[in-house]
C-alpha cells in the first residue's frame, strides 16, 4: 500500500508543522501576557496607585489564592446556574426546531424572531424575571435560558434544515422515521449544534453573572463582586474576575473539547 | 402485473415524467420503453439532462411518474422498494461522514432489523467484495473516491438485492480508477448475476460494462436507440482490444451523435 504510507509520511510532516504551530499558539501570548502583567505591577509600585483604585496583579494572585475555597464555591454556584440555563434553553430551543422544521411559513416565522432577539439585550428582562420566580437563582437560570434559546434555535434550524442525497439514501432503504432521525437528521445538525453552543456557553457565563449584579442567590461571583465593590473591597472583586475569567475559559475549552468528540468524523476537523 | 413481467427485471412502458416549475414545465421522460431481463446488464447513455438519471430514480422510487408503468422484478418501484429488491447507487458516494466504513455497509440491514452481530459480518464480506476488507474502521474521509465508492457498492449489496440501480457511479472518478472499478464491478456482477441499470456518459464504460445499451435524446427524454452488446462474458483487460469492442464504440458515438441532432 504505496497510498498508505505516502499518507503516513505526509501525516508525519503535518503533525510536525502543527507542533510548530501549536507552540507559536501556546508561547506567544503567555510572553505577551506576562509583559503585560510586569507592566501593570510596575506601573501601579512606580505611580505608588492606591489599592482602592487599582491593585497590582501581584496583590490580586495573593487574595485570589487566599479566598480560593470561597471563589471555587461561588464559581460552582454561577457556573451550575448557566449550565442548566444552556440545558433548559437548548433543549426547548432544539426540540422546538426539530418539531417546526418540516413547517416552512412556522420556521420561517420563529427564525426572524430568533435572529431579532439574538441582538436584543435580554438581559435586561432580567427585573421581570425576578417578577416571575422572585429574586432567586431560578430567576437567573430563566434569564440564561431566554438568552440562550435564540442562538441555539437559530443554529438548531439551519442544521435541521438541510437536505443532502443522503435523504435520497435513506428513502431507498426505506428507512423508518427513528432511524432516519438517528443516523441521519441529529448526526448532521450536530456540527451546528456544536457551533451553537460555542457561542452559547461562554454567552451564559456572562449572564448570569451580570444577572447576578442585580440578584437571586448570595453565594455566587456576580453578587459577591457586587456586594464587595460597594464595600470597597477593589482586591477581592479583582480576585473574583479574575475566578470568573477561569470559569469562562474552562466551559470554553470544555465545549472545544466535546465539539472535538463529537465531530471528528467532520472535514474541518480532519488534522485532530 | 402479469405473469409474462416476471422475467424482467426492470420494465418501463410508455413512462413519462413532467417536471412543473416557475419558468414552465419540463417534459423529463416521454414514452420511454424499457425491458431489462432478470441478470442483465443495460447501460443508459445520453447528454446531460436528457433525463436518464429520472428515469433511475423512477425505478428507484424516488420519483413518481406522471405516465405510464414501470415495474421492479414484476413490482412497483414502492413495493420492490419495500421488499428491499433493489439496491441504489448514487453519482457520490453518498456515505455518512460520521460512521465509520462499517456502519455506513451495515446501514440497510440496521433498517431491516438484521441484529448487530449477522450484519456486522454481512458488511465485513461486502467489504471483502469490493476489496477494502482492511478499511472497516476507517471514516470516509480517509477513503479516496473510488474507495468511497466502492464502500457505496458493498453498501447496496448488503442487502443481497436483486437489482442494483447505479446512477453514474464513476461519473467523478479519473479514467484509470474508472477502469479498474468497471473490471471489479464486472467481477462482482459475474458473482451475483444481479440485474443492472447503470447511467454514464463515458462511452467506452458503456460498451465495456453492458449486455445492452440505451441511447438517450433530450428535451424531451426518450431513448432513440437500442444497442446489443454481444461482447464474449467473463469481460476482462483484453475485451478493451478487441475489434468488435472498437466497433461499438463507434455504432454507439453514432448512436448518440445522431441523438443530440434530434435535440438540436
Amino acid at each position: 500500500m504505496t497510498t498508505a504510507e505516502s499518507n503516513r509520511v505526509t501525516e508525519e510532516t503535518d503533525t510536525k508543522t502543527q507542533k510548530n504551530l501549536r507552540l507559536g499558539v501556546v508561547l506567544t501570548p503567555t510572553l505577551f501576557f506576562v509583559a503585560f502583567l510586569t507592566i501593570w505591577e510596575l506601573a501601579v509600585r512606580i505611580q505608588d496607585i492606591q489599592v482602592l483604585l487599582l491593585p497590582t496583579p501581584s496583590t490580586i494572585w495573593s487574595k485570589f489564592v487566599e479566598d480560593f475555597g470561597l471563589l471555587l464555591e461561588l464559581a460552582k454556584n454561577t457556573g451550575i446556574e448557566a449550565g442548566k440555563g444552556v440545558l433548559i434553553g437548548s433543549i426547548i430551543a432544539i426540540s422546538l426546531a426539530g418539531l417546526v422544521h418540516g413547517i416552512k411559513w412556522l420556521n420561517q416565522g420563529l427564525l426572524s424572531y430568533s435572529s431579532t432577539l439574538k441582538a436584543l439585550p435580554t438581559v435586561a428582562l432580567f427585573p421581570v424575571m425576578t417578577v416571575f420566580f422572585g429574586v432567586t437563582s431560578k430567576a437567573v437560570v430563566a434569564m440564561v435560558s431566554v438568552g440562550v434559546a435564540p442562538i441555539m434555535f437559530t443554529f438548531a434550524s439551519r442544521g435541521f434544515s438541510g437536505t443532502s442525497e443522503h435523504d435520497d439514501l435513506m428513502r431507498s432503504i426505506s428507512a423508518n422515521w427513528r432511524t432516519r432521525m438517528t443516523a441521519l437528521v441529529l448526526p448532521r445538525a450536530l456540527p451546528y449544534v456544536m457551533a451553537g453552543l460555542r457561542t452559547a456557553v461562554p454567552l451564559s457565563i456572562i449572564i448570569s453573572i451580570i444577572s447576578e449584579y442585580f440578584g437571586g442567590s448570595v453565594s455566587t461571583l456576580g453578587a459577591y463582586i457586587r456586594r464587595e465593590s460597594t464595600l470597597l473591597h477593589t482586591v477581592q472583586v479583582w480576585s473574583a474576575i479574575v475566578m470568573a475569567c477561569v470559569l469562562g475559559v474552562l466551559v470554553f475549552v470544555a465545549v472545544s473539547l466535546l465539539d472535538r468528540y463529537f465531530l471528528r468524523w467532520h472535514s474541518s476537523r480532519r488534522e485532530i | 402485473m402479469s405473469g409474462e413481467s416476471q422475467n424482467f427485471g426492470l420494465r418501463a412502458t410508455q413512462l413519462g415524467k413532467r417536471f412543473s416549475s416557475k419558468g414552465g414545465d419540463v417534459q423529463a421522460l416521454e414514452n420511454v420503453d424499457l425491458e431489462v431481463k432478470q441478470g442483465g446488464f443495460m447501460s443508459i447513455i445520453g447528454p446531460s439532462g436528457c433525463g436518464k438519471s429520472t428515469l433511475l430514480r423512477a425505478f428507484s422510487d424516488l420519483v413518481e411518474p406522471s405516465t405510464g408503468e414501470i415495474s421492479v422484478n414484476g413490482k412497483l418501484p414502492s413495493e420492490a422498494r419495500a421488499a428491499r429488491e433493489f439496491g441504489v447507487v448514487f453519482q457520490s458516494p453518498n456515505l455518512l461522514p460520521w460512521r465509520t466504513v462499517l456502519r455506513n455497509v451495515t446501514l440497510p440491514l440496521q433498517v431491516m432489523g438484521v441484529d448487530r452481530q449477522t450484519r456486522n459480518q454481512t458488511a465485513q464480506e461486502m467489504l471483502d467484495l469490493v476489496g477494502l476488507e482492511s478499511f472497516s474502521r476507517h471514516h470516509p474521509w480517509q477513503l479516496s473516491g473510488g474507495m468511497q465508492q466502492r464502500v457505496a457498492i458493498a453498501r447496496a449489496l448488503s442487502t443481497n438485492p436483486s437489482v442494483l440501480l447505479m446512477d453514474e457511479p464513476f461519473g467523478a472518478l479519473d479514467e484509470i480508477t474508472r477502469d479498474r472499478l468497471n473490471l471489479e464491478l464486472m467481477r462482482i456482477w459475474g458473482n451475483l448475476s444481479a440485474t443492472i441499470l447503470f447511467i454514464t456518459h463515458s462511452i467506452t464504460e458503456a460498451v465495456f460494462l453492458s449486455s445492452q445499451i440505451a441511447v438517450m435524446s433530450s428535451r424531451p427524454g426518450r431513448i432513440t436507440e437500442l444497442i446489443d452488446v454481444n461482447l464474449p462474458y467473463p469481460r476482462n483487460t483484453e475485451t478493451r482490444d478487441l475489434p468488435e469492442f472498437y466497433e461499438l464504440v463507434i455504432e454507439v458515438r453514432r448512436a448518440l451523435v445522431e441523438a443530440s441532432a434530434l435535440t438540436a
